[in-house]
């Protein structure tokens, strides 16, 4: 855990970790958002099957 | 030769409606308004003011187009002449041009005229404004080339007035970039500027395309 | 191929289980990729640690792109040969192509802030993402603004290749215009010579965004023809009582 230490010691952590955070996030919130509106939809047509 | 007298007829209505409805004057004094505003907020400094001159005016003259665009197919569409349009001889896309080149000589002219005593107050050497206006006088073509499509995709939305502004600002990029480089180097090198011809260039492709793109859009408007 | 694809209820077939290989293939190359350019990818000798963030950031500037560059094609399947299902991919991606650009965007921001001191360069290739952002927010915002879908469709395609010819003019004018006023020696993102250490884990992340990206299409376009039959068995139902 050297690599770990010797970056978050770097000047540049504040603005390193943000990035991945928000990476994250994003990724999440498109799927969250995703899976929500398929399977509202999808209920939705099975209902009125 | 009936193509011709349908297009210039529609120039023609088109030139009379803007100046009856006073359509004009709104972008006219906005940009009075904004070239008087600004200096009074950057302060009276005459080199600050000489630096950021003509980029202001590019900036005041892309949002007074702006302006203009919402109302420029809605009132067509509403009162069904847009179906009648479709029934000239000419094709759509000339039609489009022809109502382009109308708003160009009834609001680009007069906003070119008026920027040439907002440039002399914003200490643009007096032998550069010619210049100067010259560039927006294009520059003018490009915008309202461009605003056309993002007018004519919008002609069916209610209050579009915001949507226009999404639909044609990555449109308005280039010419800005070439038109407003080209103007602050207008006092050293008039319209050799470097800049000019790439402006002249957008204005071509505006002035090519964006009747273009506009009749395509409005094929889809009706029926 | 593509007329054979457009078939709503094949497609439906074929997603059913594209989707979840989609899906897990992306999780995979996400845990393969984020820590090894987290941890394990060794700093650069002239951006230190700072490069960590290109392994976020690059990835989502190239697909930003490349999903502008789908939706383009989609639009003009969907313009010529009236393929509704063309119309739903492109509508699909817009949200996602303007979620990689917003990310591209702030990190940008970021690695602007860490290596150049300032949250904002108006450098060419940052100035020219943050115009494709506003196209893709102007494809979006056209879609919402007109009710009649069959419309709505042909208009945001016109809009949408329209925006195509657009993106490489703004490119050209963003480069002349960074030319022009040329700050001194700035240290550049990338550089062309890149180690391999670091190709690596870029192309592992760069695939991970390209899966993500199917998964999450596939996803959308389920859920658009899932509400086209919704809506359809509603009109029906509205049209026999």
């Amino acid at each position: 855990m050297t690599a770990l230490n010797e970056m978050m010691a770097s000047e540049h952590w504040p603005y390193i970790w943000p990035c991945y955070v928000l990476g994250l996030a994003v990724f999440a919130g498109l799927a969250v958002r995703a899976a929500t509106q398929l399977s509202h939809w999808k209920k939705r047509a099975d209902d009125d099957r | 030769m009936t193509m011709w007298r349908s297009v210039s007829a529609v120039f023609r209505r088109d030139l009379r409606l803007a100046w009856a409805g006073g359509g004009a004057a709104a972008p006219l004094g906005f940009f009075a308004g904004a070239t008087t505003l600004v200096p009074l907020a950057v302060g009276p400094d005459l080199k600050t003011l000489a630096l950021i001159g003509p980029s202001l005016l590019w900036v005041t003259v892309a949002l007074a187009a702006l302006m203009i665009l919402e109302r420029l197919f809605q009132a067509d569409l509403e009162d069904g002449s847009l179906d009648q349009l479709h029934l000239v001889d000419a094709p759509l896309e000339f039609i489009v041009a022809a109502k382009g080149a109308a708003l160009w000589t009834a609001i680009g002219l007069p906003l070119a005229l008026a920027s040439l005593p907002a440039a002399l107050a914003l200490q643009t050497p007096p032998h550069a404004t010619i210049a100067v206006a010259i560039g927006l006088l294009i520059g003018l073509a490009a915008f309202i080339g461009f605003g056309l499509f993002g007018a004519a995709l919008a002609a069916g939305v209610r209050r579009g007035g915001v949507l226009i502004a999404i639909l044609v600002l990555p449109f308005f990029a280039p010419p800005i970039i070439f038109g407003a480089a080209a103007a602050s180097k207008a006092a050293s090198e008039g319209l050799g500027a470097p800049g000019f011809l790439l402006l002249c260039g957008c204005a071509l492709a505006g002035v090519a395309l964006g009747p273009i793109g506009a009749a395509a859009a409005l094929r889809q408007q009706t029926g | 191929m593509f007329a054979w694809f457009a078939n709503p209820d094949r497609f439906m077939r074929l997603s059913a289980w594209a989707l979840p290989i989609a899906a897990a293939l992306a999780v995979v190359l996400f845990a393969i990729g984020l820590p090894w350019s987290f941890l394990f990818a060794p700093p650069d000798f002239r951006q230190g640690e700072s490069v960590r963030i290109m392994f976020i950031h690059v990835p989502a500037a190239w697909w930003a792109l490349g999903i502008y560059v789908f939706m383009g094609a989609a639009s003009l399947m969907g313009l010529v040969w009236k393929h509704a299902l063309a119309d739903v991919a492109a509508r699909a991606a817009a949200p996602i192509g303007a979620a990689y650009a917003a990310l591209c965007l702030i990190t940008g921001s970021f690695w602007g802030a860490t290596t150049w001191g300032t949250w904002w360069e108006w450098d060419a290739r940052l100035t020219s993402m943050l115009v494709l952002f506003l196209t893709y927010l102007g494809y979006i915002a056209l879609w919402a603004a007109i009710e009649d879908e069959q419309r709505a469709a042909r208009l945001a395609a016109i809009l949408c290749l329209g925006g195509l010819l657009n993106i490489p003019i703004v490119k050209f004018s963003v480069d002349w215009w960074n030319s022009l006023h040329q700050t001194a020696s700035i240290l550049r993102s990338g550089g062309s010579a890149m180690d391999a250490s670091m190709m690596q884990p870029l192309f592992v992340m760069a695939l991970a965004y390209l899966f993500a990206f199917i998964a999450l299409l596939f996803a959308g376009m389920r859920a658009h023809v899932y509400r086209r039959r919704a809506v359809t068995a509603a009109l029906r139902r509205a049209r026999a009582s």
